[in-house]
């Protein structure tokens, strides 16, 4: 792709998520879930201050002390809610993020691989993608964090590893076809006759081409990620972290009563809306991504366009 | 030029897809047992008309309402096409007396029923429910196109051959005894071989059955083989209309001079017929005046300004400045 | 060699792959089992000798065994039907197991014949309908809106609203606590009565993917050739979105039944533990607290053993539904 390419790809981009309000809803999100982290990272946004236990201390209705930071009350460890939220986006997305990197990146070398060398190699990765796929992702992700100890459920990349762990293996397989069906166009006989080495074509011209499927693959498998970090918390098998979005939920209901009293009912709401807003916005960012680069879809926004 | 009444006639047919107009104005007769053929490169509108008879244009389009397509079932009782109503069209005309053979090589056949059932569920949706009577009839007509039909009844498409899908194709055509049959390109993505066999098939079926055929295609050496009349179409309409010597030994307009420029030697390798230099316009951009100018060696200044009307030379027309008075 | 005797073999070896390689993950990671139940003995006040015999009495293998050799007494346990016994219940795993897959499966298989129908119509109806613009924005955003909820958490909504606040439907157990178990009408209805809160979750959560599938496919069959071929040949609309949009489109999502069944058999993990329902997925959840590995090992091993068995089956009965596979076996 040359520069005048990407312009007109980015025009095209501009012009579709523009008439969708949902899109730009979506990137909205986003970009707020974005500053909200760089804030928390540049220590823009205060610490949290130690936890409080005892009834006077936790699931406190909102005041306006400190503002912002307390206008949703406190949470099951007498610390400010919203602050623990917010807190919670950059490891959140750290998290989803890095879990997805692995995700992708074994799944396209593999899928490559496979797709391109064929024969011994390709039986063999074939075989490793077939076992995998097999193996749901939550459920060895499930034993996992089980019997993992303590200090290692802390730590970013431990947990972004147990996130993929095999959910590289349905991108893999679906890079695999593509490649395979790529490599016999003519544009890899070009490259070939004029000399490029099987990585640079590999990487080169058939990841070129399926940028916009990995690009989308990328997002969705945040999704997974944050879907599986917050759902094993749910489960109680995450340390009890205030930042952790399913830890919260699972105390307010736990703790908080959510069942019977509304006194955590702020406690269970926020986290909610929060991870559902998340999901939402990637789910959508994905599938606009998608009307972008397939053809097909994209006729369909143009023509009515043209009215 | 006999008087006799045509079989079907086009007057003025116009069509637009939205506001993108993609037929201008076109007009022909095909008369009778005669082979009618529309030639050109992709996109310039030949599968649009075949469309259009049957009424097959997807929902986008829209014909202009001063579009004529005259069908002289009774040569004393014509009627035009466009103005039936649908469910009349689809029960009494589509099938019954036009129907269309399609690129078989293609996907035109349910992959997921039998070739019998093809013909069954056609049958019925014309209200014709006896299954032993439309099998007889299936059995007739695929024997008639070389197949073996207890075979070839029970197979399911994928089972078959290009040639074997577009001869079953051109039975099912033919299934409810239609006169007039569009083929649109009956012979392409065949083997050479087959392609030959397809041709002296068609040939036979129209003598057997009194058939009469518009053939589409942008192969001019099938024409060549097959036609009595050609009409020429470019970006949408009708450059050049003349019986098929005429068009061989003297083709008028300079489009149809490159089109024949471009026919294969016997012992070459077909080629599509794009080595003219340029490509079609786009539709969306059209250029002014006479849609061809851009890549026509004889352009003339009035060419760039005006479109030239259809002109009438001893009973062959062309659509040229070069032979108008303006000119 | 027979064709379905060469899928089958092959499923068998990607089974035994997959459950030898989780089983070596499982004990070589920085948390082996047999060491924590150890730890967990001990902490009780057993002696070490005692402790020891425990741990090998329950999961097979003792925590000192090299990787393989521990591996190897697990696996032949699982060939053999011997899972270990559990440490909270005192049972066989297999006893307990026994009596959870039934309750799973019928939940599993209650919400997937709910879902798989209506995704079907509803995508059918979104293709069909493509033109409608507004009405398809407005089902797109709907069913994207659900496809964002993580189940679990409308699971927790519909407890905490549906169930214990508003008392709409039953809410937790898998049938009224008054009615005796047994073929009854009676039973049936209230088995049914209390998983209609938990099957709305899985099929309001999993429908979106369907419909959507379905949707794309049909678009793109309502394309291809031989449908505008038919409309040519006249054939009426009913005969069209039946016979050739919707049987062309269902054959790839045909496959698409396999990964739901092994999607929903994992989401019945947080559903059954939130409505307090038997089955797999709540005995995975509730000997997850108390450790008890025996039986996590042993639902984690049954899961998989479903998932390559409904992949076989899948497999194997593709060729059935469609002509275009059948060609290629021979």
């Amino acid at each position: 792709m040359n520069i005048s390419n990407i312009f007109s790809w980015l025009r095209l981009a501009f012009k579709i998520f523009s008439k969708s309000p949902t899109t730009l809803f979506s990137i909205f999100i986003i970009f707020i879930y974005v500053i909200a982290s760089l804030a928390v990272c540049v220590n823009l946004v205060p610490p949290l201050p130690p936890a409080k236990g005892g009834w006077e201390y936790i699931y406190q209705p909102p005041s306006t002390r400190e503002f912002p930071w307390y206008i949703l009350g406190t949470d099951f460890t007498g610390r400010p809610l919203l602050l623990a939220i917010v807190r919670g986006i950059p490891s959140t997305l750290a998290i989803a993020f890095l879990a997805a990197v692995i995700t992708v990146s074994v799944g396209v070398v593999l899928g490559l691989a496979s797709g391109y060398f064929g024969g011994m190699i390709d039986e063999v990765i074939s075989m490793v993608i077939n076992v995998a796929l097999v193996i749901p992702t939550y459920l060895l992700a499930l034993i996992l964090v089980v019997i993992l100890p303590a200090e290692l459920k802390t730590n970013v990349f431990v947990l972004a590893g147990v996130l993929s762990i095999t959910a590289w293996a349905s991108l893999a397989r679906a890079v695999r076809a593509q490649t395979s069906s790529l490599k016999r166009r003519e544009f890899i006989d070009v490259a070939k006759t004029l000399g490029f080495s099987p990585w640079k074509i590999m990487f080169g011209e058939i990841l070129r081409f399926m940028a916009p499927f990995i690009a989308m693959s990328l997002i969705l498998a945040m999704t997974s990620a944050i879907y599986g970090y917050t759902g094993l918390a749910f489960l109680g098998l995450m340390p009890m972290s205030s930042e952790n979005w399913g830890v919260q939920i699972y105390m307010a209901i736990r703790a908080g009563g959510a069942l019977y009293s509304d006194k955590a009912i702020l406690a269970l709401w926020s986290p909610i809306i929060t991870i559902v807003l998340l999901q939402y916005a990637l789910i959508n960012i994905a599938k606009t991504m998608e009307e972008i680069f397939n053809p097909a879809l994209r006729a369909g926004l143009l023509v009515g366009e043209e009215e | 030029m006999s008087v006799e009444a045509p079989l079907l006639e086009v007057r003025d047919l116009n069509v637009s897809y939205l506001n993108v107009k993609v037929l201008s104005d076109i007009s022909f007769k095909i008369f009778r047992g005669k082979v009618f053929a529309l030639v050109g490169e992709s996109g310039c509108g030949k599968t649009t008309t075949a469309n259009a008879i049957l009424r097959t244009l997807p929902e986008i389009a829209s014909v202009d309402p001063k579009s004529k397509i005259i069908f002289y079932k009774d040569a004393h009782n014509p009627y035009n096409l466009l103005e039936v109503d649908e469910s009349q069209f689809s029960r009494e005309i589509r099938w019954r007396e036009i129907s269309m053979v399609f690129q078989g090589a293609l996907n035109s056949l349910n992959p997921t029923i039998r070739i019998k059932d093809h013909f069954i569920e056609t049958a019925k949706a014309h209200g014709i429910s006896d299954k032993r009577w439309i099998l007889e009839r299936a059995r007739e007509l695929l024997e008639a196109v070389k197949l073996d039909p207890d075979r070839v009844l029970s197979l399911y498409p994928v089972e078959m051959s290009g040639g074997m899908k577009q001869r079953t194709l051109i039975a099912l055509a033919l299934i409810l005894n239609p006169k007039f049959v569009i083929l649109d390109e009956p012979t392409t993505a065949l083997d050479v071989l087959t392609q030959r066999e397809i041709l002296f098939l068609l040939k036979d079926l129209k003598n057997k059955f009194n058939l009469t055929y518009m053939l589409i295609t942008h192969d001019i050496a099938l024409v060549a083989d097959m036609a009595d009349i050609i009409a020429i179409m470019y970006a949408g309409r009708i450059v050049e209309e003349a019986k098929v010597e005429d068009i061989f030994y003297e083709p008028l307009h300079p489009y149809t001079k490159g089109l024949l420029m471009t026919v294969p030697k016997l012992n070459e390798f077909k080629e599509d017929i794009t080595s003219l230099p340029g490509s079609p316009p786009d539709y969306r951009r059209m250029p002014s005046g006479c849609k061809f100018h851009p890549r026509c060696p004889y352009a003339m200044d009035i060419c760039r300004r005006e479109e030239p009307k259809m002109v009438d030379i001893n009973g062959r027309k062309v659509l040229c400045w070069l032979y108008s008075e303006k000119g | 060699m027979h064709w379905v005797a060469k899928k089958a073999l092959f499923s068998f070896f990607t089974w035994f792959l997959a459950i030898s390689i989780s089983i070596i993950v499982i004990v070589l990671s920085p948390g082996d089992p047999a060491y924590i139940l150890l730890t967990g003995f001990l902490q009780q006040g057993m002696t070490y000798d005692q402790a020891m015999k425990m741990v090998q009495a329950y999961i097979g293998f003792s925590p000192h065994e090299p990787w393989w050799s521990k591996w190897l007494r697990y696996f032949s346990g699982v060939v053999t039907g011997n899972l270990g016994a559990s440490i909270t219940y005192r049972v066989p795993v297999a006893q307990l197991i026994a009596g959870a897959i039934p309750w799973s499966i019928f939940f599993v298989s209650y919400s997937l014949s709910i879902t798989i129908v209506v995704g079907i119509l509803i995508g059918l109806l979104m293709a069909y309908y493509r033109q409608k613009i507004l009405f398809m924005r407005s089902i797109s955003t709907v069913l994207t809106i659900f496809n964002s909820i993580p189940n679990w958490i409308l699971a927790a909504i519909f407890f905490v609203y549906i169930g214990a606040r508003w008392r709409l439907l039953p809410y937790t157990g898998p049938h009224s606590p008054d009615v005796q178990p047994g073929l009854s009408l009676q039973f049936i209805a209230s088995v049914f009565h209390h998983y209609t809160l938990p099957m709305m979750v899985m099929f309001l959560t999993s429908l979106p993917g369907w419909a959507f599938s379905m949707s794309a496919m049909a678009s793109a069959v309502l394309k291809d050739d031989y449908v505008l071929a038919a409309k040519a040949r006249g054939l009426p609309s009913r005969r069209i979105i039946t016979v050739y949009v919707a049987r062309n489109s269902i054959l790839p999502i045909y496959a698409n039944i396999a990964i739901t069944f092994a999607w929903l058999l994992v989401g019945t993990v947080w559903l059954e533990s939130q409505f307090l329902l038997p089955g797999l997925g709540s005995l995975l959840s509730v000997t997850t607290g108390s450790r008890d590995f025996p039986v996590i090992i042993g639902v984690y091993v049954i899961i998989i053993t479903a998932i390559v068995l409904g992949s076989l089956f899948t497999d194997l009965t593709y060729g059935l539904i469609d002509p275009r596979a059948r060609v290629e076996e021979i």
